[in-house]
């Protein structure tokens, strides 16, 4: 008896801990919590993970470089990775490639070598590359030996693996979006925040200003803007720029939620308790209103990055954007405007994979992301 | 949620002559997200005709989700088993339980002969219809000979009654141009519409302004005394209560752990929670320099609750060993006034 | 109510203006004309050009003027002549060609948009009716598949798809036979059968979009408390649903109509390049390649216009069906 009693009280305080820790728990340890449920959207923010970590380290994932060709494999398809040879187990190889034509088509075809054996080697020296675009590296993740080829993704017309361009290329597809949501944020606070917090004529104009903005078809008028990057510069200066002009359009939507969540704010009893016990206006504004829809700002820049990645990868296709050797996934779309391309050479649509597949990913974590931030769920 | 077949006879049931309404064992289990949540745990109360009962609890405790249960309106994600027994206007009496929430047996009750009215008036009108459209809708709805015409006298007629002045360009606003008083009044003016046999009113004046408060309760006596109905009144005020009602059941964590007439409750209440509850409120001969009463510790969440009595861990009188323990039976301390406290025990 | 209209139009005449400006600021943004360029081009070919006939067309249309005069007689034109300005590729009035790639274009947006609204109101509140069902889950994997794939992609893959199942890849508005032959039901069935792989592909992510706003907005709904009001009446669940809920979840989807014509000239401006239809996207494009610049800023400035048409007309109607917004509107 004694002891069920003490089991009792013990499992009880168990709970009013839980229940505490619960009740006291910041506004975003609560999200957190409520985010790691989401399983779609956890799942979606590990494959985001990944897919950065291996941009960021990309020379060194990719077994080729950017201006790297090889005219002996123009549109070749992906070479297979075999284990065993003859029977034997050898740890993973590829076979030579020989040249066919094909009979009726005249095309060119490749064939696996059976006889030529190359082994995949991991972590040697290859091509020279900058990681980081800082430190000088020439290790790579793997290669095939001697005068073997491995191509995971097959080639492009030129010859070069596509599996190093869609790393490489991520870089550009993967960054842009970010770097133009990081410059959207700024330029949308800063419009939105002067706009709510002065009314008036700054108001004013800053909303006629908006609603000129958000009149432009968004791709016309990229186009426009992107039409106007000289065809000289070099990637880096096209990438700043593309930076901007995507940022340039998609401020006004950010904008105007600031401005409204600003007024709303401005009239909730909290703050007007804040400022009767005399907190200086900055101190208002930054502990109490801007914390207050910091969660709502998040869940809007996630959700704004698919439309930017989209428009990076739309520009890159028609040509408005980055040009070859430079590289990113739109630019590697580029080749399937033909549907020649795609019938005769179908891998060269993997690129389109990897835009959906984190145009989806960013959708599934901004939407576990607004449910996990919305208190009343 | 609850499928009936339609060539399934219905049982027989009866209630006492003198009542219109009798719940007994109603459960009602909320289905969350990874837990259920037992909101309602075995609730008996019995209503006379032309009676007010007074549900009193603090939030959470249950009493919202009773009155929704007996009007057929709780979510999809609840579900309610016992019975709520409920005498129609013809006389018959059917177990409300038993009713597909959205047939047309249901339907002919609610409005009709039950009705309800809400906490939040400024929400309980969409803002694209005019006031006359939605007060019009229960009418035609439920009378067939009605025309547009007749029910908008009708509805002329109920605003002049429930206090609205100018009815006439009133019923053609829309409800962004009436005060919140104003639309509590007109959402009693709809409910009652069609003369129901009972109203429930789930907290109608905790909305609104203190001096506005007063004026929708005397409207609603009026009303009462006028239309003869019973009111089936919620509330966490036990100042309304007192005003308002006849008898009193005091809710605690899906129970009622005390139930008698307002003179037993507020004259010799007997359960630590009632007391509890009459202790904290302010009065008018307190010391100033006097702390209000307070209950200690919050209303522990409903799930998966062991046999004991909900109350144990907050009561002043707790009994170790016992209260915390077992479940706890009803007492009758006199007729017509039940307690459900060990307490009684020992005396009775 | 008049005086509301007469503001709002006043308002779009100076938002009008501002887009004008903007456009012709954006339009003279590249160094460099297109006369520089086509020099340019034509001494790279080793032709030799005439300078007075350079030095006369320059002339002619200002470009060695300063940029507010350019842009004054470029907008005074389009104001009190109608005139847009002179392609320099085409060799004709931008009127012209705008005259002849209005009515296709303006035919497969009000298309899509029809196709945007049919589609994606009926499945949003299907969904929301039955939220987690099997078809509400098979919705939202759509809606979200199809916000996924970029537009140009979905023509392709549809181009394909049409290749392999019918032979025809549907390029273009009508069949190479059908372009010039004079109207007949053939020819407007061929169009039709040409409509449906850019009707998708231009309405898809419009209407994905759409659906999941409509889903989200209709559950908003039927979580309010007046459902609660029409169930304590004894009205049926699906009365209350179409009587109240439709009606206040559409409200903000109306008032969406201007932008989501902004999504459906994007869409149509890719599209039309992939599909090559003779919509004004091709033109637009070579026009901007080539910094034809009075018909690229034209017919940025039409598309710009028409939204803002949009955008006032969905004003007028959500004053006309939302009670409370015609209220904020007579105030302000």
């Amino acid at each position: 008896m004694e002891n069920t009693k003490a089991a009792i009280v013990r499992t009880k305080a168990k709970e009013q801990k839980k229940q505490d820790k619960y009740y006291y728990a910041s506004q975003w340890s609560l999200m957190l919590r409520k985010f790691r449920k989401h399983k779609l959207a956890m799942a979606s923010t590990i494959l985001l993970i990944f897919f950065y970590i291996t941009a960021i380290f990309g020379g060194f994932v990719a077994p080729q470089g950017t201006e790297q060709y090889d005219g002996r494999y123009v549109n070749c398809g992906p070479t297979p990775v075999h284990w065993f040879h003859d029977g034997r187990f050898i740890g993973p190889f590829v076979y030579g490639l020989k040249t066919e034509r094909d009979p009726e088509t005249f095309m060119l075809m490749f064939a696996e070598d059976t006889e030529a054996v190359y082994r995949i080697r991991f972590f040697q020296p290859g091509s020279a590359y900058k990681l980081f675009g800082l430190i000088p590296s020439s290790i790579h993740l793997f290669q095939a030996e001697g005068d073997g080829a491995v191509f995971l993704f097959g080639t492009d017309g030129m010859g070069r693996d596509l599996f190093s361009r869609v790393v490489l290329g991520a870089q550009i597809s993967l960054f842009i979006p970010v770097a133009g949501m990081l410059l959207t944020l700024v330029l949308g606070l800063f419009m939105g925040s002067l706009s709510g917090y002065f009314g008036g004529w700054v108001d004013t104009v800053i909303q006629r200003l908006v609603e000129v903005v958000r009149s432009f078809p968004q791709v016309p008028l990229w186009m426009a803007l992107s039409a106007a990057i000289p065809k000289t510069l070099k990637p880096a200066q096209v990438f700043m720029l593309m930076t901007l002009i995507l940022s340039l359009i998609s401020w006004p939507d950010l904008s105007r939620v600031v401005r409204s969540k600003f007024i709303s704010v401005k009239k909730e009893d909290y703050i007007m308790a804040a400022r009767i016990s005399g907190a200086p206006v900055n101190k208002v504004i930054t502990r109490h209103m801007i914390p207050s829809f910091t969660s709502y700002i998040i869940v809007n820049m996630t959700m704004s990055i698919p439309g930017l990645i989209i428009g990076e990868t739309t520009l890159s296709f028609l040509g408005l954007g980055l040009r070859s050797p430079a590289t990113s996934w739109g630019v590697l779309l580029q080749e399937t405007n033909k549907l020649e391309t795609i019938m005769f050479y179908g891998w060269k649509l993997i690129p389109m994979l990897f835009v959906f597949l984190t145009v989806l990913a960013f959708n599934f974590m901004g939407d576990g992301l607004r449910d996990a931030a919305d208190p009343y769920k | 949620m609850k499928m009936k077949r339609a060539n399934e006879i219905l049982r027989e049931y009866s209630i006492a002559p003198e009542n219109i309404l009798e719940v007994r064992g109603l459960k009602v289990d909320i289905r969350m997200d990874d837990h259920i949540l037992n909101a309602v745990r075995g609730v008996d109360f019995t209503m006379g005709k032309g009676q007010a009962l007074g549900l009193v609890g603090e939030s959470g405790c249950g009493k919202s989700v009773t009155s929704k249960a007996v009007m057929g309106i709780n979510p999809d994600n609840c579900s309610a088993s016992g019975e709520i027994l409920y005498r129609t206007k013809s006389g018959k009496v059917v177990n409300l339980l038993e009713l597909e929430h959205d047939g047309a047996a249901y339907r002919a009750i609610r409005g009709a002969e039950i009705a309800m009215i809400f906490q939040e008036p400024m929400t309980s009108f969409s803002s694209l219809y005019t006031i006359g459209n939605q007060l019009s809708e229960i009418i035609l709805l439920h009378e067939p000979g009605a025309t547009k015409a007749s029910a908008r006298a009708r509805v002329l007629e109920m605003l002049q009654k429930v206090g609205i002045a100018n009815p006439e360009k009133r019923i053609d606003q829309y409800p962004h141009e009436f005060s919140g008083g104003m639309l509590q009044r007109a959402l009693i003016a709809m409910m009652l519409c069609c003369d129901p046999n009972l109203l429930i009113a789930d907290e109608p004046t905790t909305a609104l302004d203190v001096t506005i408060q007063a004026q929708i309760l005397e409207l609603m006596k009026a009303l009462q005394k006028e239309f003869g109905m019973s009111i089936l009144f919620i509330t966490h005020d036990l100042g309304t209560v007192a005003n308002m009602c006849d008898h009193v059941a005091v809710m605690y964590l899906g129970q009622i752990v005390e139930y008698g007439t307002v003179r037993q409750i507020f004259h010799d209440p007997q359960h630590p929670y009632t007391r509890g509850l009459l202790r904290s409120l302010p009065k008018m001969d307190q010391d100033r320099a006097e702390k209000l009463y307070v209950i200690e510790g919050v209303v522990p969440l409903p799930v998966s609750l062991p046999p004991s009595c909900g109350f144990h861990d907050r009561c002043p009188d707790c009994i170790d060993g016992v209260c915390d323990c077992r479940s706890i039976e009803t007492y009758t301390v006199e007729p017509g006034h039940l307690v459900r406290c060990v307490q009684m025990e020992k005396e009775g | 109510m008049a005086k509301f209209v007469v503001k709002k139009i006043c308002i779009m005449f100076l938002t009008v203006l501002l887009i004008s400006f903007t456009v012709f600021f954006i339009i003279t943004l590249p160094p460099g004309d297109f006369l520089t360029n086509y020099i340019g081009r034509l001494t790279a070919a080793g032709e030799s050009v005439d300078p007075v006939m350079i030095a006369n067309l320059r002339n002619q249309y200002g470009l060695d003027q300063p940029f507010v005069v350019q842009y004054w007689r470029w907008i005074t034109n389009i104001l009190f002549h109608g005139d847009f300005g002179y392609s320099f590729s085409l060799a004709m009035p931008v009127t012209t060609i705008i005259r002849a790639y209005i009515v296709p274009t303006m035919a497969l947006s009000l298309a899509t948009m029809l196709f945007t609204y049919l589609i994606s109101i009926p499945i949003g509140i299907y969904s929301a009716v039955h939220q987690y069902s099997v078809g509400d889950y098979a919705f939202t994997t759509i809606g979200f598949l199809g916000q996924a794939v970029p537009s140009f992609l979905m023509a392709i893959l549809l181009m394909f798809l049409s290749y392999t199942l019918t032979g025809d890849t549907m390029l273009g508005l009508f069949s190479p036979g059908m372009q010039n032959a004079p109207w007949s039901w053939a020819k407007a069935a061929d169009m039709l059968k040409h409509c449906i792989i850019p009707v998708t592909v231009i309405g898809l992510g419009n209407t994905c979009g759409l659906m999941r706003t409509m889903r989200s907005q209709m559950l908003d709904e039927l979580n309010k408390n007046y459902v609660m009001t029409g169930k304590a009446k004894g009205m049926k669940a699906a009365a209350i649903r179409y009587k109240y809920c439709v009606r206040a979840a559409v409200n903000p989807i109306v008032s969406s109509i201007g932008w989501s014509l902004v999504g459906i000239f994007t869409g149509s401006t890719v599209t039309a390049i992939v599909l090559n239809l003779p919509s004004m996207g091709k033109i637009m494009y070579d026009a901007l390649i080539d910094q034809d610049m009075y018909l690229a800023g034209s017919w940025l400035f039409l598309m710009a216009v028409v939204t803002v048409i949009g955008t006032f007309l969905s004003d007028v109607l959500l004053a006309w069906l939302d009670p409370r917004a015609r209220k904020e509107y007579l105030k302000g």
